[in-house]
């Protein structure tokens, strides 16, 4: 394996890995503070493709319409998160609530293919990002850099807003002690539609940022679904950090994984997932 | 010596909730350990009963170290717990709560084609008897009053055929009449079946009234460890209670 | 009213039209299913997004032991189970030590692992297209004599559960269920019976595979993956999980449905979507906890009126 191919790999994996992380983020979010584990996550994450797509296709030519789309699409999909959030309320059990959105992984599918048929389609990059850029006499494509970046980024402002922000800090104390903070006057049901909001957004914009790699089509939830639950649980559930380096575990055991084997790359990322469970069944940064 | 425990230390973060306790029992004895909140006392038990391990020190039992064990196999070399927070079956009955407990001391959990309903009635049916409730043997756990899901709490402990029994605040919650039962029930076995028993609680008059030895805690360690009249009058432990008034 | 349902049963292969005979096995089929899920659900607490898996292996294992092989088809069936059940101890051997969520998720993940074996693994599984012309033994080829032969083996295999869930292993699975902790304090080693049920529960999943391949004359990679393992899911939900009929009354429900719902709209996955969030809603104990619900009011409401 040369160095190039070797850098290449590299970017590839991290970005597929950031990927996963964008959404495992949102995922974490919600299950940090509601204990939640929403199985549709992936769903909303296609979702926001497909809003996406078409919200980019009505405002085709206008300046900046792809950066609009984003926005606006992570905002739908934030809509429909809260809908989902607001069924989800009464059920208190665990079980109850997996299943309940592993129903919605279905439903979400059917409405997509119902309202957008079962093609595929594809989005072009963002004029300005469809390039390449050359490192070190590499050739590395723009838009994957650029991916890294905005996860990142992503990441930072999710951190900052609950580090900083006052709205971060009731957050934080509602994962703590709900009771304690309705006491206080903060009107959790608002509280918790924010949260699953957020993490909601954050799943729809990626699933839009992540489609010009690759085609919007209604497979998509069902690609994400065990590699985004994978890293939430090697990374700990409900760990930001914890899902960061778990999803950049995953993104560089596949992309190597493939050069060895690949028909089976996702076989690497077993042995992975059982190796790390069985050193440390809680996860990397998870509570035991 | 039946239990020897051994510089059993327990450490949380910056809290050292067990420090450094030693104590040991023989066979028969009928012990209290009594403290004023968060003195470790139900942390101490985690430890012994193996659902936490200890930063330092040992648990012998009947000669074997059984620090390292896991409650399972504690278990099985014939230690009976009854914890605080009724911890019971809740969507078995009564009857079945007892017959679970006494499949798994008696091995038979393995075993996938007897029919259950018709297995160790008697046996059960002694235990409901010695815990009085027998009347509700086929009533759902979990739609008990609390008194008697304590009472279903010491008679799935006992199921297990212990020789050491830990009783973890056995009366809480109940009526004068009720804990009086209780306590008696807890001496009965004691002397009858020669059973070895420590247990926590709060209730002065049900310690000095049973308890042949008390040990008292305090912040982790245990601070007296002798007849009942001699702790009344150690200072320590007046201190401890009072909250460092004399 | 068991000698009127026998008699039904038995009679109706000569009353209905081919088709709905093969929905008829196909229920029996998913009733078989659905309860070796419920094994690891209702009874043990223990959420299985991949038991479809075995369901699939158990399907594969009859298939290349009598195509590749050469084996008999009553032969083919016990092996088939035992090659599930060794595979179903591995696999159950790494979930075992994770809980609730995680194992949910892993189950799911060793699944698709085994899916995409069977899809890529073309020399072995056929690939894609699976293993083709997997027909009965003659005897019972006709389509009575496989209804009658799936309505044999599902009914034993029904009451074979039913024992081992009222059994002493069927109880400690049920305190594993209620109280994990106090299941600890009182012997039972958790990780190890969760290890042994999950086995359990994959033979009988591997037999309603091994019935189905034959009724179905093939097997592809779609019956391990994450959509047949909705299926139990959604049947033993539906029909309730807490009580023993609960799975085959979800079987029947689905499989009916899926017909009668299938000639109306190709939506037939949003339908089951948002029966499944109704149920799971509003009738948590399910349609067969409802009934029981019922059944239990009536009868006091009878006594408090004497």
């Amino acid at each position: 394996m040369t160095f190039v191919t070797f850098v290449n790999q590299f970017i590839s994996g991290a970005t597929y890995g950031l990927v996963l992380f964008m959404v495992a983020l949102g995922l974490a979010l919600i299950f940090g503070v509601m204990s939640i584990v929403n199985l549709a996550h992936p769903s909303l994450y296609m979702l926001g493709a497909f809003f996406g797509y078409f919200i980019w296709f009505s405002l085709k030519g206008y300046y900046l319409s792809f950066w609009l789309s984003v926005i606006l699409a992570g905002l739908a999909v934030a809509c429909a998160g809260i809908i989902l959030e607001f069924f989800l309320r009464p059920l208190r059990e665990h079980t109850e609530q997996i299943l309940f959105t592993y129903a919605f992984i279905y439903i979400i599918a059917d409405l997509v293919k119902m309202f957008w048929g079962g093609r595929y389609y594809t989005l072009p990059r963002p004029p300005g990002l469809d390039g390449s850029v050359t490192v070190g006499g590499i050739i590395l494509p723009t838009y994957n850099l650029f991916i890294i970046g905005v996860s990142l980024l992503m990441a930072a402002l999710l951190w900052l807003l609950l580090s900083k922000t006052k709205l971060g800090k009731i957050i934080r104390a509602a994962v703590f002690d709900r009771e304690m903070v309705a006491m206080l006057g903060i009107r959790l049901p608002w509280l918790f539609a924010l949260v699953f909001g957020i993490g909601a957004f954050v799943a729809g914009a990626a699933g839009l940022l992540a489609a010009p790699m690759g085609s919007i089509a209604v497979g998509m939830d069902a690609e994400m679904l065990v590699p985004v639950f994978v890293v939430c649980i090697i990374g700990g559930m409900g760990s930001f950090l914890g899902a960061l380096i778990a999803s950049l575990i995953i993104g560089e055991v596949y992309a190597f994984g493939i050069l060895v084997l690949p028909q089976m790359a996702m076989a690497f990322m077993f042995v992975v997932v059982v190796v790390i469970l069985i050193i440390r069944p809680q996860g990397i940064l998870g509570r035991s | 010596m039946i239990l020897q425990v051994d510089g059993l230390t327990k450490i949380f973060g910056a809290l050292r909730a067990v420090n450094n306790v030693s104590f040991g029992m023989d066979q028969g004895d009928l012990v209290a350990l009594i403290g004023p909140n968060g003195a470790g006392k139900s942390t101490l038990f985690n430890v012994i009963t193996g659902f936490l391990s200890p930063e330092a020190g040992k648990v012998i039992f009947n000669g074997e170290d059984i620090t390292k064990l896991p409650p399972h196999r504690i278990t099985h070399k014939r230690i009976g717990v009854a914890f605080q927070l009724t911890n019971i079956f809740p969507g078995l009955t009564v009857f079945q709560n007892i017959q679970v407990a006494l499949f798994a001391s008696r091995g038979k959990t393995k075993n996938m084609y007897s029919l259950a309903p018709k297995m160790m009635k008697e046996e059960t049916g002694e235990i409901l008897e010695a815990v009085g409730l027998s009347e509700m043997a086929h009533t759902l756990a979990d739609s008990m009053p609390q008194p008697d899901k304590k009472r279903l709490e010491l008679g799935i402990a006992l199921a297990g055929k212990p020789e050491l029994l830990l009783l973890d605040e056995p009366t809480s919650g109940q009526s004068a009449e009720e804990t009086f039962y209780t306590m008696e029930l807890v001496k009965k076995i004691n002397e009858e079946q020669g059973l070895t028993i420590l247990f926590i609680e709060h209730k002065m008059p049900v310690v000095f009234g049973i308890a042949r030895r008390i040990i008292v805690m305090h912040h982790g360690s245990v601070i007296a460890d002798a007849e009942p009249e001699s702790v009344r009058e150690k200072k320590e432990v007046q201190k401890a209670y009072l909250g460092e008034k004399v | 009213m068991l000698l009127a349902s026998v008699i039904v049963a038995v009679i109706i292969p000569h009353l209905l039209p081919r088709y709905y005979i093969h929905l008829l096995n196909l229920f029996l089929i998913g009733s078989l299913f659905a309860l070796s899920f419920n094994i690891l659900l209702g009874n043990t607490g223990l959420l299985s997004f991949g038991h479809a898996a075995y369901f699939g292996v158990g399907a594969y294992a009859a298939a290349l032991l009598m195509k590749k092989v050469g084996l008999h088809y009553f032969i083919a069936i016990p092996l088939s189970m035992a090659i599930t059940g060794v595979i179903a101890a591995i696999i159950g051997y790494f979930c075992s030590r994770v809980v609730a969520m995680s194992f949910a998720i892993l189950t799911l993940a060793f699944g698709e692992l085994l899916f995409v074996i069977a899809s890529k693994w073309y020399t072995f599984t056929g690939g894609d297209d699976g293993i083709q012309s997997v027909y009965p033994p003659d005897i019972i080829a006709s389509s009575a004599g496989f209804y009658y032969f799936t309505l044999i083996v599902v009914t034993l295999g029904s009451l074979a559960i039913w024992r081992i869930l009222n059994s002493p292993f069927g109880y400690t699975l049920q305190c594993i269920r209620n109280n994990r902790q106090r299941s600890e304090s009182i012997g039972i080693n958790v990780r190890r019976y969760q290890w042994m049920v999950f086995i359990v529960a994959g033979v009988f999943a591997a037999l309603a595979g091994c019935l189905f391949v034959t009724l179905n004359w093939s097997v592809a990679p779609p019956e391990i993956g994450f959509v047949k393992g909705g299926e139990p899911i959604v049947m033993t939900i539906v029909g309730g999980q807490y009580i023993f009929g609960g799975p085959i009354i979800g079987a029947a429900i689905f499989t009916f449905f899926q017909f009668f719902i299938g000639q109306i709209t190709i939506y037939w996955a949003l339908v089951i979507g948002i029966v499944l969030a109704l149920v799971i809603r509003f009738l948590p104990g399910g349609i067969g906890g409802f009934i029981q619900q019922r059944m239990a009011a009536s009868h006091q409401a009878q006594q408090s009126r004497v």
